[in-house]
């Protein structure tokens, strides 16, 4: 084995014991036919797929540099293929063009390799019609099936499959990855790490301008609460769902570029309509998760600051500066025992609307509440 | 990039290769055609990732370069242009097309992110015949399969040895083969290539008279008239066709072709939703056969010489059709052991080609 990490490698952090096994298959010409990326959503299961393909079809160990490299990070390789859930479901026409995708040599690397993103949802009829590509599998393809819920999955299509962890990186470790490997100051990392949840959103946050900004207002929030009492907690929710909405139309904006992408290129002809469908149900998706994110960060802001007053209160350790900046008032005088019950109350909102709760509502009752403080 | 060509010539070049530009691919890229120019030499590539078609055409190259530009768009301003010369002028980023008056600015797609065919320079290649090649994969492709849960029953398996290639297809009721005489390298090589793409490309060649075949590790291409269409092979083993293939047959009927086919597709109105056509071979010609109780019976006598014992066989009309059309010549000669061991279809004296088919179990 190379002594120095090729490049599509040594991006990953956090996971060395999956990394290791995978490189030692690389190293010793044994890869599997099909692997299963079992671990929580933004802990470095994609990029490991990323590296996967990229060195087997590199020509230099997955340098990470190449325009064979370049190819998979950008996901335009053409044997790199990447399935998604059309609508909830990985349904069995996808694995039907997979299969046939996969019994033809491939084109212009050394090896097809299929990643598949929530294979939990692959439902029992694609399941069954994978099952049958995985026991015979074609000589030059590789699966990648990527879960976060490995006993939601058929049994026989798991068993088919070499099983790869990853671990979920806890606060810790996603702060120090962003510290030492990413050059974010201590305090920016961590609330990036609190508000991302997992490595990939904290790596986004960290480096997102405009974010600092967001968090300052979303800091402001219960000292206007306790100033102005119910009548700001309408308008506060309403903010809320503004910011939300912005977000949403930013990428919107993003989306909009790919949609006039695809009409360049394609044109009205025959058989795009599919394709639009499949790009539509994508942009949808990507739509609810950016909107959950805003409210799982507005959330994160607001119990950073109870905590933080909790802790300046009790004198026992000091919160972030920006934090400490955002304490007036209501931080100073009100009842501890209200902050308790405040993140309490905040917790109870963020379950809520990851079930899918009605965001105007459950903010404006959250914040309604964090208006009878102080 | 600059080029200037004729616009006739640039756009039936372009028209020719957007027919395999795909539309249900996922990679933006893939609706372009790419545009390469050197050294007086401009080619037009698009693919949707199964075909890959490229033309190449003469004209004036000002400036090398590479760039893709969307397929549809660029046929339908080419094809509305007036008479006379054509300049494209691109970059990474847009393409300029002048012709005439009219002055067309198009964005470009990323033409790095367009698929790098392994290319077949190490391919074995030769030249045939487009004629014969023609009737050869139409001889062969409807025997193929069309059910992709065997995806290698869906190609054609093309054979080099001795001096000859082999075209042979089977779904496994039906085996079609057809041997031509080949003269580039002769080392034996096997490869498997899906059957739509190879019908497609022996028909683009239609027009020409000579066809370059070149056969890669994961390529095959279809060369004639400065066009070329690369389609990948299909991985796997095909099955031993050979072993199938009965040594000598004792019974055999030789019969006008036409007749044959005619009698079949009348009796055939009979033979629906899997009932088979019968033939009951025997001194004088053949009774065919059809029909159930719910719809009734056809009959048919078909005068034609018989050497062997009386015997009954049945098959699937269609692929009996199928067999009776792909033969070449006024004859064919029906082979058949029993009603249960393959039949084999040929022209009388013709060993370049042959059918064999699947009887259908009666009682
Ligand atoms: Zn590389």
């Amino acid at each position: 084995m190379k002594t120095t990490t090729p490049g599509m490698w040594n991006r990953l952090l956090g996971q060395e014991a999956a990394v290791g096994v995978l490189r030692a298959s690389l190293a010793s010409d044994r890869v599997g036919h099909a692997y299963l990326f079992v671990g929580p959503r933004g802990v470095g299961r994609a990029p490991a797929a990323l590296a996967l393909a990229a060195s087997v079809n590199c020509l230099d160990d997955g340098c990470g540099t190449c325009a064979i490299c370049a190819k998979v990070l950008r996901r335009s390789h053409a044997d790199v293929h990447h399935i998604s859930a059309e609508g909830g479901q990985i349904v069995v026409d996808q694995v039907r063009a997979l299969r046939e995708e996969a019994s033809r040599a491939p084109f212009e690397g050394r090896m097809k390799v299929f990643i598949i993103d929530e294979a939990e949802r692959l439902n029992p009829a694609a399941g069954n019609a994978l099952l049958k590509v995985l026991e015979e599998p074609p000589s030059s393809a590789l699966f990648i099936l990527m879960t976060d819920a490995p006993d939601d999955m058929l049994p026989t299509v798991v068993s088919r499959c070499r099983r790869i962890d990853f671990v979920p990186l806890g606060f810790t470790e996603i702060v120090e990855i962003l510290t030492q490997h990413h050059g974010v100051a201590e305090d920016r990392a961590a609330w990036a790490a609190s508000a991302g949840g997992n490595l990939a959103a904290a790596l986004r946050l960290s480096k997102d301008p405009a974010a600092e900004e967001r968090r300052e207002r979303h800091l402001s929030y219960p000292e206007r609460l306790a100033r102005a009492g119910l009548s700001s907690a309408i308008s506060l929710a309403g903010e809320v769902r503004v910011e939300a909405d912005e977000a949403v139309d930013r990428l919107k904006v993003r989306q909009k570029d790919e949609i006039k992408e695809h009409a360049e290129a394609y044109g009205e002809a025959r058989g795009t309509a599919a394709a639009r469908k499949r790009l539509e149900v994508r942009h949808k998706r990507e739509a609810r998760r950016t909107e959950q994110q805003t409210y799982e960060i507005v959330l994160t802001d607001l119990a950073a600051w109870y905590r933080g007053a909790l802790l300046a209160r009790h004198g026992d350790g000091a919160p972030d500066a920006q934090i400490e900046a955002a304490l007036g008032d209501c931080a100073l005088s009100a009842p501890t025992t209200s902050f308790v019950d405040a993140l309490e109350r905040i917790e109870a909102t963020r379950v809520a609307l990851s079930r899918n709760a009605q965001a105007g509502l459950a903010l404006e009752a959250l914040f309604m509440h964090l208006g009878s403080i102080g | 990039m600059k080029i200037r060509i004729e616009r006739d010539q640039i756009a039936d070049a372009v028209a020719w290769v957007l027919r395999s530009v795909g539309s249900k691919a996922t990679l933006p890229v893939l609706g372009g055609i790419l545009v390469e120019a050197s050294d007086g030499k401009i080619s037009f590539s698009g693919t949707d990732l199964e075909i890959a078609g490229r033309a190449e055409i003469e004209g004036a190259v000002e400036q090398s370069g590479r760039a893709v530009l969307p397929g549809r768009l660029l046929n339908d301003i080419l094809r509305s242009l007036p008479e006379g010369s054509v300049t494209i002028e691109a970059d990474a980023a847009q393409g300029k097309i002048t012709g005439g008056a009219a002055e067309f600015t198009l964005r470009a797609l990323p033409h790095e992110d367009f698929p790098a065919f392994q290319g077949l320079d190490a391919a074995v290649a030769g030249v045939l015949d487009a004629k014969q090649f023609l009737q050869a994969v139409g001889q062969v492709v409807r025997a193929a399969s069309h059910d992709e849960a065997r995806p290698i029953l869906t190609g054609v398996l093309i054979e080099i040895a001795d001096g000859k290639i082999t075209l042979a297809a089977t779904d496994s009721y039906r085996l079609s083969v057809r041997e031509l005489p080949w003269s580039g390298p002769s080392e034996p090589i096997r490869r498997v290539v899906p059957a739509r793409a190879l019908a497609e490309a022996a028909r683009a060649a239609d027009a020409e008279s000579e066809v370059k075949l070149s056969l890669g590790e994961s390529q095959a291409g279809v060369e004639a008239g400065g066009r070329r269409l690369t389609t990948r092979l299909i991985e796997g083993e095909f099955p031993n066709w050979r072993q199938l293939v009965p040594e000598d047959q004792p019974n055999k009927l030789t019969i006008d072709r036409e007749t044959f086919a005619e009698s079949v597709r009348r009796v055939g109105i009979l033979a629906q939703q899997g009932v088979p056509v019968r033939l009951e071979l025997g001194e004088g010609g053949v009774k065919l056969t059809a029909g159930t109780q719910d719809l009734g019976d056809a009959v048919e006598h078909v005068a034609a010489s018989y050497a062997g014992q009386p015997n009954l066989v049945a098959f699937n009309p269609t692929y009996l059709s199928e067999g009776i059309a792909a033969i070449e010549g006024a004859e064919v000669v029906l082979g058949v052991r029993d009603g249960l061991k393959p039949a084999v279809m040929r022209a009388p004296g013709d060993e370049s080609f042959l059918y064999l088919l699947m009887p259908v179990r009666v009682s």
